[in-house]
């Protein structure tokens, strides 16, 4: 799925300015970038201000609105390029994780499961499992978490994010592999399991 | 035949939707065979689906919509 681009009239109207356009923008993405800014590692009045932040920005550049993107991924490309100024440094991913050796120790020289995975049970959407998940998706670091959440919650596309978080295709993969994988051990550690041969 | 090692990294990275045609075949095949590894995804699934509905309760309550609304007015009247 991909967030719709948006119609040729309200690219008119936002590089235009006008600010009933410009509002109707705001105010449909205040949602998607709080949870944006929370994925980044911000909470209570820093996620707000970095927010505002962003949305000032678009109001300010909207003259240079191309349409290429939707609004929500370009709004995306501000907040996470704010982030990432306020921070003065992009954080690279390292070339060898901890996460990578975990992973690979599970399988065997020939690529075969050793270790099969316990995928969470259907009881994963429960109280107790979302403390878990919560706790688990705090530990992760900003970037890939980050990464996670643009394709999961607000499920732009795999170039969309690429495009919001300033990395390549492959950049983008190493982030997804390690948050997804992360969080699953680390949900499997915390004793979240399932039979692992229940059939789909 | 792909390995389950190739699966794990095609599903945890994305990559299988950009991949050739033959590769989504032979991912479809191994998953039809493979337990282990319709577990993993499963678990990927899940995951996905749970911090959907963890994030989606992050919302701005209506005085901050306000205020940031405010802002943007007084921005693009400028």
């Amino acid at each position: 799925m991909t967030t719709p681009r948006e119609p040729p009239e309200r690219c008119d109207a936002i590089r235009r300015r006008d600010p009933a356009a410009l509002e109707a923008a705001a105010r449909e993405n205040i949602g998607p970038l709080l949870r944006g800014a929370r994925a980044a590692g911000l909470s209570g009045g820093d996620a707000y201000d970095a927010v505002q932040e962003a949305l000032l920005v678009f109001v300010e550049k909207a003259d240079r609105y191309d349409g290429r993107a939707s609004v929500r991924t370009w709004l995306f490309g501000i907040l996470f390029n704010k982030i990432a100024e306020r921070r003065r440094a992009v954080a690279r991913e390292e070339p060898v994780d901890d996460i990578d050796a975990v992973v690979d120790a599970r399988f065997d020289a020939r690529g075969q499961w050793i270790k099969p995975p316990r995928a969470p049970d259907a009881e994963l959407a429960a109280g107790q499992a979302m403390k878990m998940l919560e706790e688990c998706l705090d530990q992760l670091p900003e970037r890939r978490r980050a990464a996670f959440v643009l394709r999961e919650v607000e499920q732009l596309d795999v170039d969309e994010v690429c495009n919001v978080l300033d990395v390549s295709r492959n950049n983008l993969g190493v982030l997804l592999f390690r948050a997804r994988n992360a969080l699953r051990e680390c949900l499997e550690s915390k004793g979240i399991e399932g039979s692992a041969d229940v059939a789909l | 035949m792909l390995r389950c090692r190739e699966v794990v990294e095609l599903l945890a990275t994305d990559g299988w939707r950009t991949a050739p045609l033959t590769r989504r075949v032979a991912l479809g095949l191994h998953l039809m065979m493979c337990r282990h590894c319709r577990a993993y995804r499963r678990a990927l699934r899940r995951m996905g689906a749970a911090t959907r509905t963890l994030y989606r309760t992050v919302t701005a309550d209506a005085r901050q919509v306000e205020r940031l609304l405010a802002a943007v007015r007084r921005m693009s009247t400028r």
